[in-house]
């Protein structure tokens, strides 16, 4: 597997979390700190950090890249360890595996979730994805840069708050009436349309 | 397409306070593009020049009968109310004669039409008005023509009405010393954004329905008021009537426990819109806490880690990144311990030379590089940024779990009296019905119904005007926000200028309360903007929201930043005029050298008209304005020709009278450059 640079890493976590509705799942993180540079989860890096030292996750062009005036932050490229053998055991019981190895049956949709978004977001070249979450609506939605993203966390109405969501549902009103979309189809629709969006900017 | 004004003559004519040189000549001056300095020490009247300016532009009237109010409220008014009579005085009062024969005019462009405006100075009346040469028919009473030269002016500036015409000369281009703000005042800031960005016929719709809907707010809460007066009477008719004194007296008490927990629900919904407020900006100091604690701890492990690099090159990168760890949060990757003994252990071996694995000497490591020092002063000073960010985020997270903590409590007692308040308006009901009639309590039944027919009316006007008040400001929404990205770069570059903190713009949204109630249904979303700011003792930049938050001078230079934006982004370039009394009040010496800098920047762009006037308490500010010291004499003599000389225009007071050379001195430095 190719190992995944830092940022594409946190803007997928990013679009997981604003398009776990279209899957009818719950955000881990309703709401996004907008900065330079697109999305980023300081705690999500530390996470990696840990996974890193337990083997579970392999590391590579390790470096420090400067931030602002007097700040720099980790970037590497990262991949599972497959050496590692509490790896296998790990994924099966997320539901990586068979069906009756989940130790939680919503793992299991977690993880076809993911399983699909990557999919779908695999479809862009590699530019375009690195762009692709800063391109998001519900990203965009919010003006300037030091603002809070808020599209599950204290938001009164979820679906107003993510257009994110709302874009992906509304690809179903342009079909016939009885034809209808699959979450994952609305996926790959949605990151199409980021793809496109990202390839004009 | 806003044209803001371009100030390019003032006379003051047979005006007591400013007889002129020579004796008569009054004050006559031909405004150049850039710099005029308005210099005299203070009772010389560079005050009253300023008002002339802005009443020669308003005649006798305001946003209030007392001029600009410190801080605007909701909604503005429809048309500008007239000036109290001390206001219109303000001249007259100044003089011995009552300024009888005074006038003021003014002559200015806006865009590609010239506009002249002649003034009587004792009561403001108009003289004359003329448009590209041509005079304005004046005929009628004089209300009639203050509103003819009202909607010329407004075309003119292509603002949707008068009131607009004076929020901007207040909020934008006049920054009085008693400066109402543009960024501070929310309000203000909002009505500004709507005179500026809007369309003319949008601007002037969305003022209206805010006026409209808080008086629907008002009329349906003055119902309130006789619905209460007229139950009490209610209560008391049936009182009287026999053999109802139980049920009455049950009502009598039940009511009072409901009014308890209606004042309650008010006192709670406020408590928590106040703790709303608290939590989003905690919440997104707490977010901002994580980054800047992650970038600044990076900084240092940067350090440690490049040493580590250089020291040995072939260690793994996992390992050396846990090293690196412990040595710059005393924290264990591999088991999330606290390890303080290590990294001191860690770092002694590593200062020594020896190798943290298996704690080598350097004479018996292989494969290493000798050169192994850290960058101390540079370590340590990011050591402090990254304590700083750390103790920042354990404050914030504290603070955002007693405020989540406090929220709850209050949702939770907000449902509780609120099922407590249905189910007692529920029993008042059933115990209403079961008192006998009577005709007097028939009546108020019946005055108490058409009551609550009319309020049901207001209350309905005031949804649809909410409506109509929200879809329009969401379809010109972007009107504003297109805009925002120039705004706060704009900002970004004066505040560079003027301030010695790093500063930056923010686009955020706010939820002005139109109605009293504040209700969650009342409230919608405008575009809004806040500074964020660098402070002493907190890592990265911080929300400034109340002024407070800032010191004096901060709080006006940032103001200053966010109007000289908006001028550059409403006029896209075109030139302005911006008229700036007595920088030099709230600043310090170097602050004063930096913002005369600044200043002089933007009035050498783009054909711009800046005024100042200096009370000549610090030379340095009126040097740097000039751009620092004159060269030959040839300059000194451009500079003077900038000059509003009130030491030889205006009526000597005392002060000058003793001491007028001394003051000459003092300005002829300031003019040369030469502090000596």
């Amino acid at each position: 597997m190719t190992p995944l640079a830092s940022a594409r890493l946190h803007a997928f976590a990013y679009l997981s979390d604003v398009l776990s509705p279209v899957w009818d799942l719950p955000a881990f993180d309703g709401k996004i700190l907008k900065i330079d540079g697109g999305p980023h989860y300081p705690d999500l890096q530390e996470e990696l950090d840990h996974l890193v030292v337990l083997g579970l996750v392999e590391v590579s062009d390790l470096e420090y890249v400067g931030r602002g005036e007097n700040g720099a932050r980790l970037e590497g490229r990262y991949a599972l360890s497959f050496a590692s053998s509490f790896l296998a055991p790990l994924l099966a019981g997320l539901g990586a595996g068979k069906e009756d190895e989940a130790i939680d049956a919503d793992d299991r949709r977690v993880h076809h979730f993911m399983v699909e978004l990557a999919g779908a977001l695999a479809t862009l070249p590699n530019d375009e994805i690195d762009i692709a979450a800063s391109v998001d609506v519900t990203y965009r939605s919010v003006n300037s840069l030091n603002n809070i993203v808020d599209f599950a966390e204290w938001a009164e109405d979820t679906w107003q708050a993510n257009p994110s969501w709302q874009a992906s549902e509304r690809f179903e009103a342009f079909l016939p009436e009885d034809a209808g979309l699959s979450p994952g189809e609305k996926l790959y629709l949605y990151a199409t349309y980021l793809g496109r969006v990202a390839h004009a900017a | 397409m806003i044209r803001l004004p371009v100030l390019q003559h003032l006379t003051i004519s047979d005006y007591g306070l400013f007889p002129g040189q020579p004796e008569g000549a009054g004050l006559d001056h031909g405004f150049q593009a850039g710099l005029t300095l308005i210099a005299g020490i203070n009772g010389l009247g560079k005050t009253t020049i300023l008002t002339a300016i802005l009443r020669a532009l308003t005649g006798p009237v305001d946003v209030t009968g007392e001029g600009a109010p410190h801080a605007l409220g909701v909604s503005v008014p429809e048309n500008p109310v007239a000036l109290r009579p001390k206001q219109i005085a303000f001249f007259a009062q100044r003089v011995a004669d009552g300024a009888q024969a005074a006038h003021v005019a003014l002559s200015a462009t806006f865009g590609e039409h010239t506009f002249r405006v002649t003034r009587r100075l004792a009561d403001l009346s108009l003289v004359e008005c003329l448009i590209d040469g041509v005079a304005l028919p004046l005929a009628g009473a004089r209300a009639a023509r203050e509103a003819s030269f009202q909607t010329v002016l407004a075309d003119l500036m292509g603002l949707g009405s008068f009131i607009d015409v004076l929020l901007v000369l207040h909020h934008v281009l006049l920054f009085h010393e008693d400066r109402p703000g543009a960024l501070w005042d929310e309000n203000a800031q909002r009505q500004v954004l709507r005179a500026l960005f809007l369309e003319r016929d949008d601007a002037a719709r969305v003022a209206q329905l805010e006026r409209l809907v808080q008086s629907a707010d008002s009329q349906a809460r003055n119902i309130q008021t006789r619905i209460t007066a007229t139950e009490r009477d209610l209560r008391e008719a049936r009182k009287r009537e026999a053999g109802s004194e139980g049920v009455i007296a049950q009502l009598e008490a039940e009511q009072k426990l409901l009014d308890a927990e209606l004042v309650e629900a008010a006192r709670l919904d406020s408590v928590l819109a106040d703790l709303e407020t608290e939590r989003q900006t905690v919440r997104l100091e707490h977010e901002k806490a994580k980054h800047e604690r992650e970038e600044a701890t990076g900084a240092v492990e940067r350090l440690k880690y490049t040493a580590l690099l250089n020291l040995y090159p072939t260690m793994d990168d996992a390992a050396r990144l846990v090293v690196a760890r412990i040595m710059t949060q005393a924290k264990c990757l591999v088991c999330d311990a606290d390890a303080e003994e290590k990294r001191k252990e860690l770092e002694a071996l590593v200062e020594g030379g020896c190798c943290p694995a298996c704690g080598a000497e350097p004479e018996k490591q292989e494969r290493i590089i000798p050169q192994h020092k850290f960058e101390q002063a540079r370590l340590d000073q990011a050591r402090r940024q990254a304590a700083l960010a750390r103790k920042e985020e354990d404050t914030k997270a504290a603070r955002l779990r007693v405020i989540a903590e406090s929220y709850a409590e209050t949702i939770a007692r907000v449902g509780e009296l609120r099922r407590s308040i249905a189910d007692r308006k529920a029993r008042d009901q059933r115990l209403r019905a079961s008192l006998p009639g009577s005709t007097t309590s028939d009546q108020f039944e019946k005055t108490l119904v058409t009551l609550r027919g009319q309020q049901l009316e207001w209350r309905t006007k005031l949804a649809d005007h909410l409506l109509e008040l929200r879809t329009l400001l969401s379809e010109k929404e972007e009107l504003v926000t297109s805009r925002s990205a120039e705004l706060m770069e704009s900002f970004v570059e004066l505040t560079n200028a003027l301030l010695a903190e790093e500063a930056r713009l923010v686009q955020v949204t706010a939820e002005p309360r139109y109605t009293q109630a504040g209700r969650a249904e009342d409230r919608l979303r405008v575009p809004a903007f806040q500074a964020d700011m660098a402070a002493a003792n907190r890592p990265g930049l911080v929300r400034r929201i109340d002024p407070s938050d800032v010191s004096e001078s901060q709080r006006e230079l940032i103001d200053l930043a966010f109007r000289l934006s908006l001028v550059r982004v409403a006029t896209q370039g075109a030139p302005s005029t911006f008229i700036m009394e007595t920088p030099e009040a709230s600043l310090d010496g170097l602050a004063m050298e930096r913002v005369g800098a600044a200043l002089a920047k933007f009035a050498q762009s783009s054909d711009n008209r800046l005024i100042v006037t200096s009370n000549l308490s610090n030379a340095g500010l009126i040097t740097s304005l000039f751009n620092g010291p004159a060269k030959d004499d040839a300059e000194v003599d451009a500079r003077r020709g900038r000059l509003v000389d009130l030491l030889q225009i205006a009526a000597p007071n005392r002060a000058l009278d003793r001491d007028r050379a001394k003051y000459e001195q003092l300005l002829d430095h300031a003019l040369t450059g030469d502090q000596a």
